[in-house]
């Protein structure tokens, strides 16, 4: 299902948080509606951590994770890291990457299975990313734009792309991914796709501007409707899909 | 083969393969392994072979990668071979139940076949003549090639026979490949479902229907196909329509707004609606799915092209909430002063500007803030009745949207004309606000001398910058704004008229402290009191300083100077204004005292001068006649235009009572004493000129300001009767109408009498006698004021 939220008068909801299929992250903010539709949704379910990163709420746009493992800039101080790792699960593995494009939420759009990275990523990033996350790792840019995180929003189910991505871009990035892509657009026709939503295999949370066109579009896009929950998400296959395609 | 021996760019190999039968995809490969001059060739062939081997085996998969090396191999002019190896290839694929590439190797293969063909008979129709020419080189050429393989005709027979026969096995073949690939991709597309698919199934059943080389089991299944597909293909069609417009209701997203788009961007039919029986509303898909990716609106959810659109919005969307036009008035107010025709320039400048003009619409244009800011694509009036004191513009503007996406706009600004008086009108309304004023006098008791010199100042347009004009008793009062004006305008009077200027000064205000002071000024023009035709007596000692001539003379014009003609001898003089002004007189006679003779005799005496004859006349008064005999004597300056029995104009001497010193020292002088004529013919007489006749020309007349001296119903009547006289004048004296502009007189109302107009000679005419002269047309300005469309008959 996907909701629609603000966080203090922003519809940028990619930027203040960040969700996964098992922990969610959100920032710190003065109000506590934002964190409330996470807790509506999310609780006794996966855990919720509110946190700061290198003391800044942009945490949607400052880290990159997904199910099993969470990269955080080198700017991230140890207190905000310990209180990281006791908040998220065991198994997820936390790592601070040391990389000089540090808007990491910015440079890497992933899934569970696979990740697109900005092309300029130094190679121990990219090692650090596949490793960490489990992920195949590619070098991809989004409508010719090198902010691979800030362009789309992806599950393991769909993507969401720039609306102004061609066909042709569309069936590669889907090929590369192995789930659908779509083109489209959040919070009334905002092409920062990654910054306006977050998304994981059985919600989304987009800003309060979007559309119901764009909220239906999403919906389909990351199958929302058709009995997502929690428990329905499929990981085993993909991994052999995946690793069979290559 | 025929065909192909003749044309060089076929190599032979193409011929080896001639007559392999494909029907079990080994066959052909036994008989490729003759020796070939190409390697690539030879390669291919020898893949083939071990393909053929390998589905025979049922290793299709293995088989079908073979079967790929052998055509990436294989020459690609040889589309026989290819089409023999896509058709098996196809062969692999059903066996693998890759059905989709079952039917695209099939349908390639296909292709192939339907090129050969092509150029086959382009080939047979061409060479046919030439086929005897070449036969030689066929003949080697077949044999070579032909020998080992099966047509036994081929090998043994050089003879047309044989080529035509190979010609028809070749066929053969193409028709055996073909049904084969046929088979294959009917099968395919019937395993494939779908509707497309299943109505491409039939249809290549049916084409294998027709053809007459299958066999008989193949003819059954085509049968039986034919008979189960078309309600499959039926039942697949209905679902996959109402599959497609589930499909496009989820992408409209239930919204209620219409999927009303435009066709520029989309190529969608107008009249493209929901009604979902009509099929045709399924083209907008097919068309945005093409080049860039399909979006939805964000605002209403319609399909559009992302990679095109402007945000995500679609173009209708844009429309109804994106507006350039945001800032400009819709409606603006235009001054116009009415008394001179001229609009309101802001701040402060007055500009002429005929309707719908380009000058108006520069002005409309500039009366609309922050139109500078959008660029203006085109601009126009929209028609508007005049007297709705509306005037309309139709706006076309274009600006950037967001990401570089031009739009374009049209609006209309409705300007309400304002009525506001100039400066300059309000000032010619307001009294005394005229700073100099030129008092235009003459003393004489008839208005000839000023309606001339009104034809003058029209002419020369030298009342231009007046203020007002207004009549005063014994003339015309000029005012103007400058004195510079008025000084211009003393200028022109003294090149027209004798006249006397004197001028004076008002002081109005003065500044002790910067010595400004400001004036009106007043400058009085009198003009001699002498007119034309009148009889003047001068004093005898300015008589003999203007030339010793005569005192008893006419006066024949009035220039810058008074002109003067003695009669009887034909001498001419002229009296400047400041001679006369030094002593001033009054004339003798004037045109009133003018009375009609009779000419009884008339004999030129051959002196001439200019334009006048020097004539001796008997004349007797018109009165007389009938009543006594009296006949007077009389020299005459008009002794060419008279002739016994016309009637003249002179002024009678003896008998006349005139009261004037300068006769009585004429009469007293011994010089001039016996010289005084009893008449002075002064000009020639129309008596029988209607009084009302319509003329082919007129005058324009000035606007004057009558002020307080209304004239009377009398003196109305006089001045008519002057003005008339004004007009003989001006039609008998060709000098002085060269001086006027004489317009043509639009409002003649028979047409039949233009024609004796046109013919008519311009100057005093003897022949036009009854009615006094005319005036050709060609002297006659058109009138800018009555031009219209009927004018056409002065053309």
């Amino acid at each position: 299902m996907a909701v629609r939220a603000q966080f203090e008068n922003s519809n940028e909801v990619g930027v203040f948080a960040k969700l996964t299929n098992s922990y969610a992250l959100v920032g710190i903010g003065a109000s506590e509606n934002f964190y409330s539709v996470f807790e509506a949704e999310l609780q006794d379910i996966i855990p919720i951590c509110r946190t700061t990163i290198a003391g800044m709420r942009i945490i949607g746009r400052l880290t990159a994770g997904n199910r099993k493992g969470l990269l955080v800039p080198t700017t991230t101080t140890d207190q905000e890291l310990q209180h990281l790792r006791n908040s998220l699960p065991d198994e997820v593995r936390i790592q601070r990457i040391e990389e000089r494009l540090s808007a990491l939420g910015n440079v890497i759009a992933t899934n569970d299975h696979t990740a697109l990275i900005h092309p300029d990523l130094e190679r121990e990033t990219e090692e650090i990313i596949a490793d960490v996350l489990g992920v195949e790792v590619f070098r991809q840019t989004v409508a010719d734009n090198v902010l691979v995180g800030s362009y789309m929003a992806l599950s393991n189910q769909g993507g969401l792309v720039h609306p102004k991505t061609s066909i042709r871009d569309q069936d590669e990035l889907s090929s590369l991914l192995q789930v659908p892509l779509v083109a489209g657009s959040v919070n009334r026709g905002s092409s920062v796709i990654g910054g306006g939503m977050v998304v994981n295999d059985w919600m989304a949370v987009t800003g309060l501007d979007t559309t119901a066109p764009e909220l239906s579009v999403i919906e389909s896009v990351f199958r929302l409707t058709e009995g997502a929950a929690p428990g329905a998400v499929n990981t085993s296959m993909k991994d052999t899909i995946v690793e069979s395609f290559y | 083969m025929p065909g192909e021996a003749t044309e060089p760019a076929l190599p032979k190999e193409q011929r080896q393969d001639e007559g392999a039968d494909e029907n079990v995809e080994l066959e052909s490969a036994a008989r490729l392994t003759l020796g070939s001059p190409q390697s690539m060739v030879a390669q291919s062939n020898s893949h083939k072979v071990e393909a053929n081997n390998l589905f025979t085996s049922g290793k299709y998969d293995v088989a079908l990668s073979k079967y790929d090396e052998a055509v990436a191999v294989c020459p690609n002019y040889l589309d026989y071979e290819l089409a023999v190896l896509r058709s098996n290839i196809a062969a692999c694929h059903l066996k693998l139940e890759e059905w989709k590439e079952a039917v695209s190797s099939a349908t390639s293969a296909l292709d192939g076949l339907d090129r050969l063909e092509r150029q086959e008979k382009e080939q047979t129709a061409s060479k046919a003549e030439e086929a005897s020419v070449a036969k030689a080189e066929v003949e080697g050429e077949i044999v070579s090639a032909g020998a080992a393989k099966a047509g036994p005709a081929l090998s043994t027979n050089p003879d047309d026979d044989a080529i035509e026969a190979a010609r028809r096995k070749r066929q053969d073949d193409i028709a055996r490949i073909r049904a084969k690939a046929l088979m294959r991709r009917a099968r395919a597309r019937s395993e494939l479902g779908g509707w497309s698919n299943l109505e491409g199934a039939i249809e290549d059943y049916k084409r294998l229907a027709d053809m007459d080389n299958l066999t008989v089991s193949d003819k059954k299944i085509v049968q039986a196909q034919l008979r189960a597909l078309p309600p499959r293909a039926k039942a697949a069609q209905e679902r996959e329509t109402a599959e497609m417009w589930a499909k496009l209701k989820d992408l409209g997203n239930g919204l209620l707004k219409p999927f009303g788009l435009s066709t520029d961007n989309f190529k969608m039919p107008d009249n493209f609606n929901m009604d979902l029986d009509t099929p045709m509303g399924m083209a907008p898909m097919v068309a945005t799915g093409g080049a860039g990716a399909t979006i939805l609106c964000c605002n209403c959810g319609v399909p559009i092209d992302g990679t095109a659109s402007a945000g995500a919005l679609c173009y209708d969307c844009i429309k109804s909430t994106v507006d350039i036009s945001q800032g400009i008035q819709r409606e603006a107010t235009l001054h116009f002063c009415r008394d001179c025709d001229r609009w309101l320039m802001p701040p402060a400048s007055w500009v002429a500007a005929a309707p719908e003009s380009r000058e108006l619409l520069s002005l409309c244009l500039k009366r609309l803030r922050n139109l500078g800011k959008v660029r203006i694509i085109d601009a126009r009036f929209v028609w508007t009745e005049p007297h709705s004191r509306r005037i309309k513009v139709k706006i076309t503007i274009q600006d950037s949207v967001a990401d570089g996406v031009l739009m374009q706009q049209s609006f209309e600004v409705v300007y309400i004309v304002a009525y506001q008086q100039c400066r300059e009108c309000a000032k010619s309304y307001t009294a005394n606000v005229w700073r100099a004023a030129v008092q235009v006098r003459q003393k004489v008791t008839h208005k000839r001398t000023f309606l001339l010199l009104e034809q003058l100042i029209l002419k020369h347009q030298a009342h231009r910058d007046t203020i007002n004009i207004k009549e005063e008793k014994d003339g015309i009062d000029f005012f103007f704004a400058q004195r510079n004006q008025a000084e211009a305008f003393i200028h022109f009077l003294k090149s027209v008229v004798p006249v006397n200027i004197k001028d004076s000064r008002h002081l109005i205000s003065a500044d002790t402290h910067t010595g400004n002071k400001s004036y009106k000024f007043n400058y009085s023009a009198e003009i001699v009191p002498i007119c034309r035709d009148d009889l003047v007596a001068l004093p005898l000692k300015l008589a003999k300083s203007i030339g010793n001539i005569s005192p008893l003379v006419l006066c024949w014009r009035i220039g810058t100077s008074v002109n003067l003609l003695d009669p009887s001898t034909l001498q001419t003089a002229e009296l400047s204004s400041d001679v006369y002004w030094r002593a001033p007189f009054q004339p003798l006679a004037g045109a009133t005292e003018l009375v009609e003779f009779i000419v009884m005799d008339i004999e030129p005496t051959g002196v001439r001068k200019g334009k006048w004859v020097l004539g001796e006349a008997t004349v007797a008064r018109a009165s007389d006649l009938g009543v006594n005999d009296n006949t007077y004597f009389a020299r005459t300056h008009l002794g060419n235009l008279l002739r016994a029995g016309d009637s003249v104009m002179g002024y009678m001497l003896t008998g006349t009572n005139f009261n004037s010193d300068a006769l009585d020292a004429i009469e007293n002088s011994r010089a001039y004493g016996s010289t005084i004529p009893d008449v002075v013919l002064v000009k020639k007489h129309y008596p029988n000129r209607r009084k009302n006749r319509r003329r082919n020309w007129k005058l324009k007349r000035m606007a004057k300001d009558e002020g307080e001296l209304l004239p009377k119903a009398a003196d109305q009547a006089r001045m008519e009767t002057e003005y008339e006289m004004f007009l003989r004048d001006v039609e008998e004296d060709e000098e002085l109408r060269a001086a006027l502009a004489l317009y043509k007189n639009t409002k003649k109302k028979k047409p039949q009498q233009q024609d004796a107009d046109a013919m008519s000679i311009a100057e005093t005419d003897m022949t036009a006698e009854d009615d006094g002269p005319k005036i050709s047309m060609d002297e006659l300005l058109d009138d800018f004021d009555e031009l219209d469309i009927q004018d056409d008959e002065h053309a």
